[in-house]
């Protein structure tokens, strides 16, 4: 357990432990990703800024209340509730305490189901990083004049949009990632990456959770959120995993993601790459793991007759077996 | 089967006829027209490459971001060579294509192989479990054994529980292990198995491990003071009979009797037959009497002024008593001692039965011992209970009292002037049918109604604080009729009857009798009873001894008054007495000691390899368990007494005790007084040595002089003991309860009905398990009524909200139930009772309707608890009664509070592990540890010099067995008197030869260490923690001759026939031989042959047809053998330091290991493997039996399975 101590954000000095990483277990594999990786060591499942706010009040040691207007926060047996209010222009949501370079917290939401179509636009749910009101990313749910609900993926980088994507959302509970770690931003819900987005700024985020109706026009949203819990992954050079399995806070494992070469097509690179370790802080292991090519099935195929005629080539590096492969020789 | 080889293309082109025609080069395509596209894979994307046919260059083409190169060209017929040239780097990738006609055809064979390839594939596949598909596995490996993948397993752990499954029925079918497999395989933790039959309540009835507990022992020295009586040889006295005192043993050669004399004073005369014989002595000199309480007494005219009695058998008088609030005890004397001089029948000699005995009033009899009787009979007005109380046996009753309800009990004191009432309730209209009971006594309200559902017994408590106990048999309780529910009630009368009888004979003789021997006339002798020479009168049983006797001591014994009073019968040869020891000095205290009893006691006890039990245990394998002292005193001197009973565990070094017992004094010194009990309880310490417990009990009396009486001393374990039966036997009925197998498991996520199912869990069953889409019930709550519940759902389309609720029988709904995403959800009904339910919220039904809040519900019927057979059952030998009893308490998380150690994949990740490595499972709990490295052979190793000698360090712990490790100097065996370990990784070799190349062969250890297991959460006394561990083992397989006689069935035209089993082929031990009835006949050997190892041949000329012919011969069977050998190790300690800080010891599996610790550690450390499956450490655990407590709770052993 290797202790550390470090300045943060000019708030102060904040101690505590860091990942320790023991051993990647294999420490090589294909390019092509898709084998089965085990790493050991301690604080890999850091909890402290989990919350399921079953609490009967905000946990002000994570969180702060940002709400504005009309809108309120509250929690209890029924979660975190926010709710705007009928207030134009009003806010219900929280904010970390925490910042981080590297980050990927889930956020379990329940969206209502629109019932009022007026003529205004609102954002349902806003799950932002930010690292001030000019710099931030969000992946948020807005319901639009026609009530019809979108799902935004949306850089902001001096205070201008300088990456987006968007596509149609349905009510009901979802879960919401923002994978963070330096630059990169990744977007996943439902388990699903929808996006990807590589140039972001580089300095801490804190985390916002929020609702809130037009400016100029009566709409209540009133969001719940269930759960925030604050998920480990790896880095393999510059490709994360978002979705390891945390097993305890000595082990967590996963599936290797494809190598990626200085033109970023994947599976073409052969060779060492850092690994990174985005838990309790960054733990950067320089050349942890390293990548071969498999030796490669060539396949002719005549596509008039379909057939699949193939032979096995022995001219690359590391061939790992001699394994009969496919339907030739 | 063998199976045809999958990859066939080469056998496609192979299978083209000869020829030049037919040559070919590479992949052979169909000629077409037309262009042929062609793609090919290389290793390097976004390349530019020249392409080249038949060396000729043919433009330039790029790869993909896959590397594929995909062209299209015309080709001929005929052999092409198409080559790619790297642009960069100047690489050649050729390949080879021939075109032909033919190709069209090879082209359609090719496409019909793909698809008949594809299926055999998946036929080699599910050949084994290891391989087997996803479809696949549950059909050829699963269904076999009726497990399937419904657990939420993923399939890797899927394919590890069948295959432990499969090979613990294979391997240790009807065996113990074989069901610690089944259970484990599910729960990963071993269960611990308890044998009622050898542990628990046995036809041993009502014994004491106190030794010599009713004093029936006592050596003495026994002889004829003259020349004896032919055919008579003595044996042994009882214990009350004195030492020198005057005995004379009679044969009345006339009647053929012995008659056995103490005094003068004949005993009964006893026929003289062969054998052992009991002569009983004179009747006992205790005249029978009733004591009863002081006064002043209650007695109130037309209530209870009544006494009815019989005394000595001269008949009922009925007793009219002076009435007030408040009569004297003289007054109710003078009553009765005058109604009995008036009774002619009695008279005046009976004017002083009724008289004071320390002060409260005595019935005794005013004739000698012998046959003396006082009774005290039932009658209206009864003042008896008010005169003498009312003691256990007092009530009387009749049984049954109606079909199928039997009273056993009766406690309390109810009111006897009118009827008691059991009301009993049926409703058929429900299924099952429901039935219940309540009670009252004269006078009293209501008991609560209580459920009637298994055959046993019940008890009922009424207003008036009196317990009935009945015994019920459903299938002979009255069927009422409708309408439901119908009542009926039964009512029965309560009458009071004490009895007081001499009916014993005491200090009897037991001889041997040679009745051919005896003499033709009278003949009779003085017996001498010597108990010591020196020490005279002094009179103590066997196996105890007085500790602390300073001053002057008498200790006499005598049949037992009233504690142990199953003398009943004058032959009866196992009585039981009391010890009396008196002190007329200044002694103040005195004690007496004793061992407690060890026989029998096999060791190891029924930990170890005596687990699970095969043999008794008694005291000594209770380590961990309460163990009580008890026993029954009088003080027969004035003044006030106490007893201090204690245990010793250490020989008599250091003493545990209990609290000071006051004991009763009876100043009369008649024993008439009732005896004051005590006990004491204390844990049964882990390291007990054998024969070093000791109980005793110290008496202390302020004042000089005492003499106190020791009755019905008692040691035993609480909750398994063999007095367990009282003094009743077991009934038919309950037989299973007491005597069935039990099986105790732990799981470390609470069971769910299928998991319960596949045990063999009692259960309450849902008759839906899908009620509503989207919705499973997991579990049934065990206090759910049997019976038909309701599950209601809501949707609300406003908010899209969906929510459960759940009313169980006769009950209504619980509160509704949000469900917000995927997972369990607990619905309670308002009766306390609940389901638990996984819920998957996409698959809840979206309800139409009246807007905006539509709900439905399912009617479901649960069942009482019901078992299934579960792999526990099917594993178990035929004819096995196992009740599977899940004994883990669970936190509101769900997380188990009496399971500690290294169980799922997160723990083993907390786990120091030696040369191992984790599989990882989904579920984590399924994981396990491996073994990660194989023994290693040829290790290289470089030594260098460490004072005279020299050293080398292995790459791996090794297991350090020198035997079996071997030490090459350059190929050459190094003498294992050389070299030696010095550590686990450390060779140290005294002679070195430079240059040498060393290699070494050495085993490793495996070793798994858990994290430090903190008990602090929970009260770790109120439990018996037992170490274990499951440690599933592949075991090898050994083949082995067996004896074994067959019959062997001829084939009359080849004279052949075969065998069951392998034979080992050797005649030279084997015999044929020919079975008719009355003879045996052996074939002679040159007349019969092995054919090979499954069929014999006999010449077809010696073939007696129609004769049954037996072979015996050694057959072959395979056995599995373990080749591991592990070491078990605990510590412990008070805080998680001093746990750190303590040594390892080692344990046995299911060890009792300290309960006053809050802090523990298991290591577990295996040798032996030659393969790296041979193992799977599954667990290593702390399971903890909830037996002492407030809510001590262990079914099957706290209360009825």
């Amino acid at each position: 357990m290797a202790l550390y101590s470090t300045f943060k954000y000019g708030s102060g000095v904040y101690y505590g432990v860091s990942s320790h990483l023991d051993a990647i277990s294999p420490d090589t594999g294909p390019s092509t990703g898709g084998n089965a990786f085990i790493i050991t060591g301690a604080n890999l499942d850091p909890q402290q800024w989990d919350d399921d706010f079953l609490a009967g009040s905000l946990d002000l040691a994570k969180w702060t209340d940002i709400s504005s207007g009309s809108g309120s926060v509250s929690t209890g047996a029924d979660h975190l509730q926010m709710d705007t209010g009928a207030t134009p222009g009003s806010v219900a949501g929280i904010e970390s305490v925490a910042g981080w370079t590297g980050i990927q917290a889930e956020v379990r939401a329940f969206i209502p189901a629109v019932t009022e179509y007026p003529d205004s636009s609102a954002d349902v749910f806003v799950y932002q990083l930010r690292i001030d009101a000019n710099n931030h990313t969000v992946l948020k749910v807005t319901r639009g004049n026609a009530g019809v609900l979108t799902l935004t993926c949306e850089s902001t980088i001096v205070s201008t949009v300088v990456d987006t994507f968007s596509t149609t959302w349905t009510p009901g509970l979802s879960t919401f990632k923002i994978l963070r770690y330096g630059a990169i931003l990744y977007f996943i819900a439902n388990g699903i990456v929808i996006h990807t987005f590589r140039g972001f700024s580089v300095l801490p985020v804190f985390v916002r959770l929020w609702a809130a109706n037009d400016p100029a026009v009566a709409y209540t949203a009133s969001p719940t959120v269930e759960l925030f819990k604050y998920r480990t992954f790896v880095v393999f050079g510059d490709q994360p995993v978002h979705d390891v399995t945390t097993v305890s806070d000595y082990r967590i494992r996963g599936l290797v993601v494809p190598s990626v070469d200085e033109r970023g097509v994947e599976a073409a690179y052969a060779g060492p790459v850092d690994l990174a370790i985005v838990g309790e802080g960054v733990l950067n292991v320089p050349d942890a793991y390293e990548y071969y090519y498999l030796d490669s099935l060539r396949v002719i195929n005549s596509t008039q007759s379909d057939v699949k005629m193939s032979f096995i080539s022995d001219d690359q590096i590391k061939t790992k077996t001699d394994i009969k492969k496919g339907v030739g020789l | 089967m063998a199976f045809e080889d999958v990859y066939r293309y080469n056998e496609l082109i192979d299978g083209v006829i000869g020829g030049d025609f037919y040559k070919s080069l590479g992949m052979v395509i169909p000629y077409r027209s037309g262009n042929t596209e062609i793609r090919l894979e290389t290793s390097s994307p976004n390349t530019e490459f020249g392409l080249y046919l038949n060396e000729a260059f043919s433009g330039t083409v790029r790869s993909d971001a896959q590397g594929n190169v995909v062209f299209s060209r015309h080709f001929d017929f005929g052999e092409y060579e198409i080559a790619l040239l790297n642009n960069v780097t100047g690489r050649r990738l050729p390949s080879w294509v021939t075109v032909r006609d033919y190709a069209i055809w090879l082209v359609s064979y090719a496409e019909v192989f793909e698809s008949i390839d594809d299926n055999i594939q998946e036929a080699q596949d599910d050949l084994s479990i290891e391989t087997s598909t996803l479809n696949g596995i549950e059909d050829h490996f699963g269904k076999a054994i009726e497990t399937y993948n419904n657990l939420g397993q993923g399939l890797d752990a899927y394919r590890n529980m069948i295959h432990e499954l499969r090979l613990g029925y294979r391997n240790f079918g009807a065996r113990f292990r074989g069901l610690e497999t089944a259970v484990a395989a599910f729960t990963q933790v071993p269960p611990f198995g308890y044998t009622r039959r050898m542990w628990g309540p046995n036809w041993w009835l009502n014994h004491s491990m106190s030794n010599n507990f009713r004093f029936l022992k006592r050596s003495h020295a026994i002889s004829f003071a003259g020349a004896g009586i032919p055919g008579v040889q003595l044996v042994e006295a009882e214990p009350d009979a004195e030492s020198w005192y005057f005995y004379t043993l009679d044969y009345d050669a006339g009647t053929n009797e012995l008659t056995w004399n103490v005094a003068g004073t004949p005993g009964p005369a006893v026929p003289a037959a062969d054998g052992v014989l009991f002569i009983p002595g004179p009747p006992s000199l205790m005249i029978a009497h009733i004591l009863g309480f002081a006064g002043p007494f209650a007695i109130t005219a037309s209530v209870n002024d009544r006494l009815y009695l019989n005394v000595d058998d001269l008949g009922s008088i009925e007793i009219s008593l002076t009435t007030g609030g408040a009569v004297l005890l003289a007054t109710i004397i003078t009553d009765i001692n005058n109604a009995l001089v008036a009774d002619p029948r009695y008279g005046a000699g009976y004017a002083a039965f009724a008289s004071s005995y320390n002060s409260k009033l005595l019935l005794e009899s005013p004739l000698p011992a012998a046959g003396t009787s006082v009774v005290l009979e039932h009658g209206s007005r009864n003042a008896a209970p008010e005169l003498f109380g009312i003691r256990p046996r007092d009530l009387v009753y009749h049984r049954p009292v109606a079909d199928g309800i039997y009273i056993k009990n009766i406690e309390g004191v109810p009111d006897l002037t009118g009827n008691a009432e059991i009301e009993y309730e049926y409703d058929g209209s429900v299924d099952p049918v429901t039935r219940r009971l309540r009670f009252r006594s004269n006078g009293a309200a209501w008991s609560g109604w209580l459920s009637i559902t298994d055959p046993g017994d019940y008890s009922l408590t009424d207003g008036n604080s009196v317990i009935l106990t009945v015994g019920c048999l459903l299938d002979l309780m009255e069927v009422l009729s409708s309408p439901w529910p119908a009542t009926t009630v039964y009512s029965f009368s309560i009458g009071y009857g004490r009895v007081h009888r001499n009916v014993g004979y005491q200090q009897g003789l037991r001889v041997v009798c040679d009745a051919a021997s005896l003499p033709s006339i009278n003949t009779s002798d003085t017996v001498n009873i010597v108990d010591d020479v020196t020490a005279g009168h002094l009179l103590h049983p066997d196996g105890w001894w007085l500790e602390n006797p300073v001053g002057a001591l008498v200790t006499a014994i005598s049949a037992s008054p009233s504690v142990i009073t199953d003398k009943a019968d004058p032959f009866d040869h196992a009585p039981a007495f009391m010890w009396l020891i008196a002190e007329f000095g200044t002694e103040t205290q005195l004690e007496i000691r004793s061992h407690v009893l060890k026989h029998p006691m096999p060791r190891p006890g029924p930990r170890g390899s005596n687990y699970p039990q095969r043999s008794s245990g008694m005291f000594y394998d209770y380590e961990g368990f309460e163990a009580k002292l008890s026993g029954w005193f009088l003080s027969s001197f004035a003044g006030a007494a106490t007893v201090t009973p204690g245990f010793s565990f250490d020989g008599g070094s250091t003493w545990v005790d209990g609290a000071p017992v006051a004991v009763p004094e009876d100043a009369g010194a008649q024993h008439y007084e009732e005896f004051g009990y005590a006990e004491f309880e204390t844990v049964i310490p882990p390291g007990v040595t054998d024969n070093g417990i000791l109980a005793r009990f110290v008496f202390d009396k302020a004042s000089g002089g005492m003499a106190f009486t020791v009755d019905g001393v008692n040691v035993g374990v609480n909750l398994i003991s063999s007095t367990y039966l009282g003094n009743v036997t077991t009934p038919r009925s309950r037989h299973r309860q007491n005597f069935g197998e039990l099986v105790w498991l732990w799981a470390p996520t609470p069971l769910t009905l299928t998991e319960k199912e596949y045990l063999g869990l009692r259960h309450k069953r849902p008759s839906l398990r899908t009620p509503v889409a989207g919705v499973e019930i997991t579990v049934v709550s065990g206090d759910t009524p049997a019976g038909v519940g309701r599950l209601e759902y809501e949707y609300n389309r406003v908010g899209d909200t969906r929510r459960l609720r759940w009313m169980s029988y006769q009950s209504s709904f619980g509160a509704w139930v949000s469900i917000l995403s995927d997972g369990s959800y607990t619905l309670l009904s308002a009766d306390g009772s609940s389901i638990t339910v996984y819920a998957t919220r996409a698959l809840l039904p979206i309800l139409t309707g009246s807007p905006p809040a539509v709900t439905t519900y399912r009617d479901v019927t649960i069942t009482d608890q019901t078992v299934n057979q579960g792999h526990v059952r099917r594993i178990s030998a035929a004819q096995s009664s196992i009740d599977v009893l899940d004994v883990t308490e669970y936190d509101v998380s769900g997380e188990p509070t009496n399971l500690y150690g290294a169980l799922t994949e997160a723990d083993f990740s907390a786990a120091g592990l030696v040369n191992s490595d984790i599989e990882p499972a989904d579920p984590f709990k399924e994981s396990f540890v491996f073994p990660e490295f194989p023994p290693q052979e040829g290790e290289i190793l470089s030594f260098s010099p460490s004072g005279p000698n020299w050293v080398a360090t292995l790459d791996y712990y090794s297991d350090e067995d020198q035997t079996n490790t071997l030490l090459y100097e350059d190929g050459l065996l190094v003498p294992n008197d050389l070299w030696s370990f010095s550590a686990a990784n450390e060779i140290t070799l005294t002679s070195f030869s430079a240059g040498a190349e060393y290699t070494v062969d050495y085993g490793l250890l495996y070793q798994v260490t858990t994290d430090l297991l903190d008990l602090s959460g929970i009260t770790v006394s109120d439990y018996i923690w037992l170490a274990d561990y499951m440690l599933w083992d592949r075991m090898d397989k050994v083949q082995d001759a067996y004896e074994s006689a067959i019959p062997v069935y001829f084939n009359p035209n080849n004279g052949r026939a075969g065998l069951v089993g392998e034979s080992d082929q050797n005649k030279a031990t084997s015999s044929l031989v020919i079975q008719d009835g009355t003879s045996t006949i052996i074939v002679a050997q040159r007349y019969w042959r092995f054919v090979d190892a499954k069929t014999i041949e006999l010449d077809l000329a010696q073939l007696v047809r129609g004769a049954q012919y037996f072979l015996t011969h050694n057959e072959l069977r395979v056995y599995p053998e373990s080749r591991l050998t592990s070491v078990f190790e605990h510590r412990s300690g008070a805080t998680e330091l001093a746990c750190l800080a303590a040594s390892w010891s080692t344990v046995e599996r299911n060890e009792n290991v300290r309960n006053d610790h809050d802090f523990h550690q298991l290591r577990l450390s295996v040798t032996g493997i030659r393969d790296l499956r041979d193992f799977r450490i599954r667990s290593l655990v702390l399971k903890g039996l909830h037996a002492f407590g407030a809510n001590a709770w262990v079914p099957g052993l706290t209360g009825p399975a």
